[in-house]
């Protein structure tokens, strides 16, 4: 049998809730808990993926991740700048912000068109992970 | 009242292959080759502290047991049904999670499909750009989650969930407006 692929991936979130200013922040109360989804990627990916460490980004949109994947890692990694990365799922639409050291992963649909780049006169570098 | 309101997140990504062995019956898992490593980032979102309606979170504290706590979702509903609380159950309608029109500072949406004694099995899609059959870009599996922080192009009430046809599941959510 072939070699096969998988991708193991977790979401996590902690909200909290300050009740006096300059206090500390405890377990929000509105919510309880903490968050957490890990699961495997339902895809069939077939393929080792395409990775890179490093990718400058710049205020002209990156088209390197575009073509239809079933998976998608997206990480600013800074580039010294510490500037914003904004993505894009849908090719005009940039609605998810990732600052410095922060990352977005989620399976996509194969027609999803993702492009990445930074707010005008800005420039920083992401690491990524894409599978089809 | 709280003063303040902020989501510390992380997300760990492992990109693995399975290998047979000589025996060809006997297969190990191992790191992708071309990563060869585990991949992840954290980072907090700063959200409101004064946030649309009690629906920004499915959940409901466990301890509250006071019906004046809640301005904007029916008490008895997640009272009365603890059981309950903190879940939605979605088809293949488009469901708005906020009709609230400020922008979207942080969002988590987790598919509760397929854990133990769960009902339900199929993937969640989620659109960042209303009901538009074309724009359910986001796929999460059962007992996946994805979280994201929204630029200024993202309104709270942009998102929808919904399952792909004939299918149906539950999940939870947390939509917060920026500060």
């Amino acid at each position: 049998m072939a070699t096969t692929y998988k991708v193991r991936y977790k979401n996590h979130c902690t909200p909290q809730e300050q009740i006096a200013s300059g206090g500390r922040y405890y377990l929000d109360s509105d919510v309880g808990k903490k968050l957490t989804g890990t699961c495997d990627t339902d895809a069939s990916i077939t393929t080792t993926g395409t990775y890179e460490d490093s990718l400058a980004i710049t205020s002209t949109a990156s088209s390197a991740l575009t073509s239809s994947h079933e998976f998608v890692f997206i990480k600013n990694t800074g580039g010294g700048s510490g500037n914003d990365v904004l993505i894009t799922l849908n090719n005009s639409n940039y609605q998810i912000l990732l600052s410095d050291g922060e990352a977005f992963a989620s399976e996509i649909d194969t027609s999803a068109v993702v492009k990445v780049k930074c707010a005008s006169s800005e420039d920083s570098t992401i690491e990524y992970f894409v599978t089809k | 009242m709280a003063t303040g309101r902020r989501i510390p997140f992380s997300t760990y990504v492992v990109p693995t292959q399975s290998v047979e062995g000589e025996e060809t019956s006997i297969r190990h898992t191992e790191y992708v080759s071309t990563v060869n490593k585990a991949l992840g980032g954290k980072g907090t979102a700063t959200i409101n502290a004064a946030q649309w309606g009690d629906q920004w979170s499915s959940a409901t504290h466990p301890l509250i047991q006071n019906w004046e706590e809640f301005t904007t979702v029916n008490w008895e509903d997640v009272l009365i049904h603890p059981g309950e609380s903190g879940k939605i159950t979605v088809s293949t309608s488009g469901i708005q999670l906020s009709s609230d029109g400020n922008d979207c500072a942080f969002l988590y949406v987790k598919n509760l499909g397929n854990a133990d004694g769960a009902t339900y099995d199929d993937e969640v899609v989620v659109s960042l750009t209303g009901n538009n059959v074309n724009d359910y870009d986001i796929i999460i599996p059962p007992q996946g989650s994805v979280c994201l922080r929204g630029t200024t192009d993202l309104e709270c009430s942009e998102v929808y969930v919904k399952c792909n046809s004939g299918e149906t599941t539950q999940v939870e959510y947390l939509i917060a407006k920026r500060a």
